[in-house]
C-alpha cells in the first residue's frame, strides 16, 4: 500500500504530461476548437442528426470540434461537461439551456474569458430578463410556434371535413421539460381563443405503457377528437393504440413534433395530419457556422435564428424520408 | 341471552330485538334490491341512459342485497328455532350490513368521487342514498356489538367448562375471523390495499370495470408482472436486482435482431422464429449468470453489482440500434409471419382439455357428492351441539351444482372448437406468429376458436395472451415456491444462510439459480413486449426496476429476505396497474401518479408490519 503512495505521484506526472501533450497535438497552430454541450446526445435519434451538421461543417472548417453529453439524457451533468469544455480552451462553445441555473457558472466564466456562446435546440427560458445568461443568441425552433402551427392545422382539417373538434388532449412523455411544454403552451393558446378544453396527460417513452394509458384516457374521454403529440415514441404509442382500438384514420385528429420512420408512415396512412420538424441539422451546423464567423470576425445576426417549425405532412412526406435515410433530416 | 341457546330459557329482550332486526333488515334489503332493479334508485354513471338499462354496478348491488336478505332472514329464522348458528350467522348479516352502509354513506357524500373534490364544488348531496347509508351502518354496527358481546362471553365459558378447547371457525367473529385469515397471509397489506383500492375505483367511476378498462389494467400490468415474479423470488433469497429494465432492453434488441438481420458480425444470419425465441431466452439467462457469479465470487452486496450491470447492459441497445431510432419488423419485412398450424393440433388439445376436464370431474364429484350427502343427513342432528346443519347443506348443493355446470360449459365449448375445426375439412390454419405469442383475444383467435371467443370480448377491449402467461407463471412460480424443495431452500437461504449451509443447501447455487431465474422471466417479457408492437427502441425498460420492486413489496416481501409470496406480488402489481388506469379514468392530473404509488407503498409496507406484528 505504502509503495503505491510513493508511485501515485510519479504516474500523475506521467500522465499530467502525457495529456497535455495530446491537447498539444490535438490544438496545433490554428485550427479552430469548438465545444458543443448538451443535455442529449447519441442514445437519442434526435441529437444524431444536430451532431451530423456539427460534424459536417467542422469538417468544411477544418475544426477540432467535440459533443459533450450524457449518452442518453441528463440536465444535472451539464455543468461538468462545460468544466471539460472550459478546459479545451476554446474559440466559441454551443450550448442548450434546459436549465439556466446549472451552468450559470460556467456559462459566466466563459464570458469572463471572452469565449463566445451561442444557445441552440432550448432557449434560455429566462432571454429578455436581467437573469439572462451572458450568450450571444439562440440558434433553433420555437416550439410555442410549433404547437400553434399544429392547432391550427387540426382546427382546419376539421372545418374541411365538416367535423366539430369538442376537446383535445395532450400527452407529454417528460413532465417539467421546458421544451415539451411550451409546445403544449403553443396549442393551449389556439385552443383557448377557440374555447376548446384542451387535457393534459402525463404519458412516458415506454411505447407499450403509453399505449396503455392512450386507452384509458380515450375509454374516459371517448369525445376526444384532437390529439397532439410531442415525439416519435408518443407518435408509436398511439399507433399502437389506434390498432389495439380499431379506430380508423379521420376519427381522432392528430399531429406530432419529430420524426421516425413509424411517424411518415403514420403520416402517409392518414393518421397524422403533419409533423413539426424543428430541422436539427441546421442547429448543429449553423451553430458552428456562427461560433466561427463570430470568432473570427465578430459577426452576429440581428436575432434569434430559427429552424422550425417546418412542416412535413402528405405533400413531402416521400423526399423527406429520402433526405432522413441520408442524415439531414 | 346465551342461556338461549344453552337451557331452554325465554328469549331475553335482545334477543328479541336481534330476531326483529334481522326480519326487519332481510325485507327491507330485499326492498332495496327491487328498488334498484326498478331503476328507482340509480347507481352509476347514468347520463342519458334508460331507467330500464341496469348498469354492471346495479346488477352487482342488487345480487348483494339480495344475498344479505336471505341471510338476514336465514339468521331470523335460526333466532326463532334455536339453531346455535343463527349467532354467527347474526354476526355476519350485521358486520355485511354496517359495511353495505359505509359505501352507501361515501357514495352519497362523494358522488363525483376525487375529481370533483379537485374541482372544488360543492356536489349536492343524495338525501336518498344518504339516508340509506346511515340507516344500514348505524343500525348495522350497533346489532354488531350486541351480538358480538355475546359470542365473546360464550367463548370464555367453553374455555373455563372445557379447558382450551379451540373455537370453531363459524364461532368466530368476523373480525378475529379476518384478522386471522390476514395474520396468517404474508400479503396482508396487500390484500387491504387491493379490497380498498378496487371498491374505491369501482365506486367513483363507472368506467373503472367497464371490459376496456379491466382489459387496459391487465395487458399493461403483465409484462411487469411477470418480471415481479422472479424478482420477488430473488427478494426472498435474500438478494436484490435492479438491472431488470436494463436487461429487457438488451434481451429485447438481441431478439429483434435474431428476427430480422442476425448479427452479422459474428457471422450469425436471421433465425427461423421458432428459433429466435430459445436464443433470446439463452441470452438472457446468460446475462443472469453474470450477475450471480459476479455476486458470489466477489461477495459484494447485490444492490451494486446490479446497479453496475443496470448501467452496462443499458449500453448494449443503446450501441447497437444505430442512430437509437426505433428499430421495427416492418422495417425489414412488408408482412408479419405467419404459421400454418394443422387443424389437428387444436383438435388434439381440446381433446386433452377433455380429458383433463373428465379428470377433474372424476376426482372432485363424487367427493362433493358424498359431502352433501353426509350432510344432509347431519340437519337437525342432536349431536351437533345445537347447530341444524341446514346452511351449510344448501351451500353444498349449490357448490355441486355450479361446478358441475363450469364443467359441463368447458366441456360444450371443447367439443365446439373440436367440430369446428373437423367441420373444415383439415383445412390448414393460419395464425400470426405474434398473434399466437401475444395476441389480442377475440380477433387474432377466430381461426383457432371459430369464432366463439369473441362474443365476450367487445371491440376495442384490449385482452392479451400476456394475461395468460402472467397468470400461469404466477401458478407455477408460487407451487414451486412453496411445495418443491427448491422454493424451501429459497426461503431457508434468505432467512438464514448460515443454517441453510448447515443443511446442506448450496447457497450460492441457488443465489446464482435466482439470478438467472429472473433473468429469464425477463426473457419471456421481453419476447412478449417485442411482440405486441413489433418493434424496440433504445430505451425499452428504462425505469422498469423500480416499478417492478415497488411491486413486490407492496405484495409483502421484505427486502431482508426469506419472507414473501408470489400470489402477494400479483396483487401488488394489481394494485400499481390499476392506479395507472384509475387515475387516468378519474381525470386526476397524472403528475400525482408516482407520488400515489410511493405513497401506498409504504402504506402497505407499514399494514404488513403491523398485521405482522400481531400475529407473533
Amino acid at each position: 500500500m505504502r509503495k503505491l503512495f510513493t508511485v501515485a505521484p510519479a504516474l500523475l506526472l506521467v500522465l499530467g504530461l502525457a495529456v497535455f501533450a495530446i491537447g498539444a497535438v490535438g490544438a496545433q497552430d490554428d485550427q479552430p476548437v469548438f465545444r458543443i454541450v448538451s443535455h442529449g446526445g447519441a442514445g437519442n435519434p434526435f441529437w444524431i442528426v444536430v451532431i451530423k451538421g456539427m460534424e459536417d461543417a467542422c469538417a468544411i472548417l477544418n475544426a477540432d470540434c467535440a459533443w459533450l453529453a450524457h449518452p442518453v439524457d441528463s440536465v444535472d451533468d451539464m455543468a461538468g461537461y462545460w468544466d471539460d469544455a472550459l478546459a479545451a480552451n476554446p474559440d466559441g462553445i454551443g450550448t442548450t439551456v434546459p436549465n439556466p441555473e446549472v451552468i450559470r457558472d460556467a456559462v459566466g466564466r466563459a464570458s469572463e474569458a471572452g469565449i463566445p456562446v451561442i444557445v441552440l435546440n432550448t432557449a434560455d427560458p429566462n432571454s429578455g430578463t436581467p437573469d439572462a445568461l451572458d450568450t450571444l443568441f439562440y440558434i433553433g425552433a420555437s416550439e410555442f410556434t410549433g404547437g400553434v402551427s399544429n392547432a391550427n392545422r387540426v382546427l382546419d382539417a376539421a372545418d374541411a371535413a365538416g367535423v366539430a373538434i369538442v376537446r383535445g388532449v395532450c400527452p407529454i412523455q417528460e413532465v417539467g421539460h421546458s421544451g415539451l411544454e411550451a409546445r403544449c403552451a403553443g396549442v393551449r393558446s389556439v385552443f383557448e381563443e377557440a374555447g376548446i378544453p384542451l387535457d393534459e396527460l402525463t404519458i412516458n417513452n415506454d411505447t407499450t405503457a403509453s399505449a396503455g394509458t392512450l386507452a384509458d384516457y380515450f375509454t374516459a374521454n371517448p369525445d376526444t377528437n384532437a390529439a397532439f403529440f410531442l415525439g416519435p415514441n408518443p407518435s408509436t404509442s398511439f399507433n399502437l393504440y389506434l390498432q389495439e382500438a380499431g379506430r380508423m384514420p379521420g376519427e381522432i385528429f392528430a399531429t406530432t413534433h419529430d420524426t421516425s420512420a413509424e411517424i411518415y408512415q403514420m403520416i402517409k396512412d392518414g393518421y397524422l395530419l403533419q409533423a413539426i420538424d424543428q430541422q436539427p441539422y441546421l442547429q448543429g451546423f449553423e451553430t458552428i457556422m456562427w461560433l466561427y464567423l463570430n470568432s473570427r470576425y465578430e459577426l452576429a445576426p440581428g436575432n434569434d435564428i430559427f429552424t422550425g417549425p417546418g412542416i412535413i405532412d402528405g405533400s413531402n412526406v416521400d423526399a423527406i424520408i429520402e433526405l432522413t435515410a441520408a442524415g439531414y433530416r | 341471552m346465551l342461556a338461549f341457546f344453552e337451557e331452554n330459557a325465554e328469549a331475553s329482550t335482545g334477543v328479541q330485538l336481534a330476531r326483529i332486526y334481522m326480519v326487519v333488515l332481510g325485507l327491507g334489503a330485499l326492498l332495496l334490491a327491487e328498488q334498484v332493479l326498478a331503476g328507482w334508485i340509480a347507481l352509476g354513471e347514468r347520463i342519458n341512459v334508460l331507467r330500464s338499462d341496469i348498469n354492471f354496478i346495479e346488477w352487482v348491488v342488487s345480487l348483494a342485497f339480495l344475498l344479505l336478505a336471505a341471510a338476514a332472514l336465514r339468521a331470523a329464522w335460526s333466532l326463532w328455532q334455536r339453531d346455535r348458528a343463527g349467532w354467527p350467522w347474526a354476526q355476519w348479516v350485521s358486520f355485511f350490513a354496517t359495511i353495505f352502509g359505509a359505501v352507501f354513506l361515501m357514495k352519497a357524500l362523494l358522488p363525483g368521487g376525487i375529481a370533483q373534490i379537485s374541482n372544488l364544488v360543492a356536489p349536492p348531496l343524495d338525501n336518498l342514498m344518504f339516508l340509506i347509508g346511515l340507516l344500514l351502518f348505524v343500525s348495522g354496527l350497533l346489532c354488531y356489538r350486541f351480538v358480538t358481546r355475546g359470542v365473546q362471553v360464550f367463548d370464555e365459558k367453553v374455555d373455563k367448562a372445557q379447558g382450551a378447547l379451540s373455537t370453531a371457525a363459524s364461532d368466530m367473529t368476523p373480525g378475529q375471523f379476518i384478522s386471522l385469515q390476514l395474520a396468517q397471509s404474508p400479503s396482508a397489506g396487500a390484500i387491504i390495499g387491493f379490497v380498498f383500492i378496487f371498491l374505491v375505483f369501482s365506486f367513483v367511476t363507472d368506467l373503472f370495470l367497464q371490459p376496456t378498462s379491466v382489459g387496459s389494467v391487465l395487458t399493461n400490468v403483465s409484462t411487469k408482472g411477470i418480471v415481479a415474479i422472479g424478482v420477488t423470488i430473488l427478494m426472498i433469497s435474500g438478494e436484490f436486482d435492479l438491472s431488470v429494465g436494463s436487461m429487457l432492453g438488451a434481451v429485447s434488441v438481441f431478439y429483434m435482431f435474431f428476427l430480422t438481420e442476425g448479427i452479422p458480425q459474428i457471422g450469425l444470419g436471421p433465425m427461423p422464429m421458432l428459433l429466435a425465441m430459445p436464443a433470446a431466452l439463452v441470452v438472457a439467462m446468460l446475462l443472469g449468470f453474470i450477475n450471480g457469479i459476479i455476486l458470489v465470487r466477489t461477495g459484494i452486496p447485490s444492490f451494486i453489482v446490479t446497479l453496475g450491470t443496470l448501467l452496462i447492459y443499458r449500453t448494449i441497445p443503446l450501441v447497437a440500434i444505430p442512430g437509437g431510432r426505433i428499430l421495427r419488423y416492418r422495417d425489414y419485412y412488408d408482412e408479419f409471419p405467419q404459421v400454418w398450424i394443422s387443424p389437428w393440433v387444436f383438435t388434439l388439445l381440446a381433446l386433452a382439455g377433455l380429458v383433463a376436464v373428465a379428470y377433474v370431474a372424476w376426482r372432485l364429484l363424487p367427493g362433493l357428492w358424498r359431502g352433501l350427502q353426509f350432510r344432509y343427513g347431519e340437519i337437525r342432528n342432536p349431536a351437533n351441539d345445537g347447530h341444524f346443519k341446514t346452511t351449510q347443506t344448501i351451500i353444498a348443493g349449490f357448490v355441486l351444482l355450479v361446478t358441475v355446470l363450469a364443467l359441463l360449459i368447458i366441456a360444450a365449448w371443447l367439443l365446439m372448437v373440436i367440430s369446428f375445426h373437423l367441420g373444415r375439412g383439415g383445412e390448414l390454419v393460419q395464425v400470426g406468429f405474434f398473434d399466437l405469442i401475444n395476441g389480442r383475444w377475440g380477433f387474432s383467435f377466430e381461426q383457432v376458436t371459430g369464432g366463439l371467443f369473441s362474443i365476450f370480448i367487445p371491440p376495442g377491449a384490449n385482452f392479451r395472451n400476456s394475461i395468460i402467461w402472467w397468470l400461469l407463471l404466477v401458478l407455477l412460480f408460487q407451487v414451486v415456491l412453496t411445495q418443491s424443495r427448491y422454493g424451501n431452500s429459497v426461503f431457508a437461504v434468505g432467512g438464514n444462510p448460515g443454517a441453510a449451509r448447515a443443511q446442506g443447501i448450496n447457497v450460492n447455487r441457488v443465489k446464482v439459480m435466482n439470478f438467472m431465474l429472473v433473468a429469464l422471466l425477463v426473457g419471456v417479457t421481453s419476447i412478449l413486449e417485442v411482440t405486441r408492437n413489433p418493434g424496440v427502441d433504445p430505451l425499452k425498460g428504462d425505469g422498469w426496476e423500480l416499478e417492478v420492486i415497488a411491486m413486490t413489496v407492496i405484495g409483502g416481501a421484505l427486502l431482508s429476505g426469506g419472507y414473501g409470496s408470489v400470489i402477494g406480488t400479483l396483487l401488488g402489481a394489481l394494485i400499481v396497474g390499476m392506479l395507472a388506469t384509475g387515475l387516468v379514468i378519474i381525470g386526476m392530473n397524472a403528475r400525482l401518479f408516482r407520488g400515489v404509488v410511493g405513497a401506498i407503498t409504504i402504506l402497505a409496507v407499514v399494514l404488513n408490519t403491523l398485521v405482522r406484528r400481531q400475529s407473533t
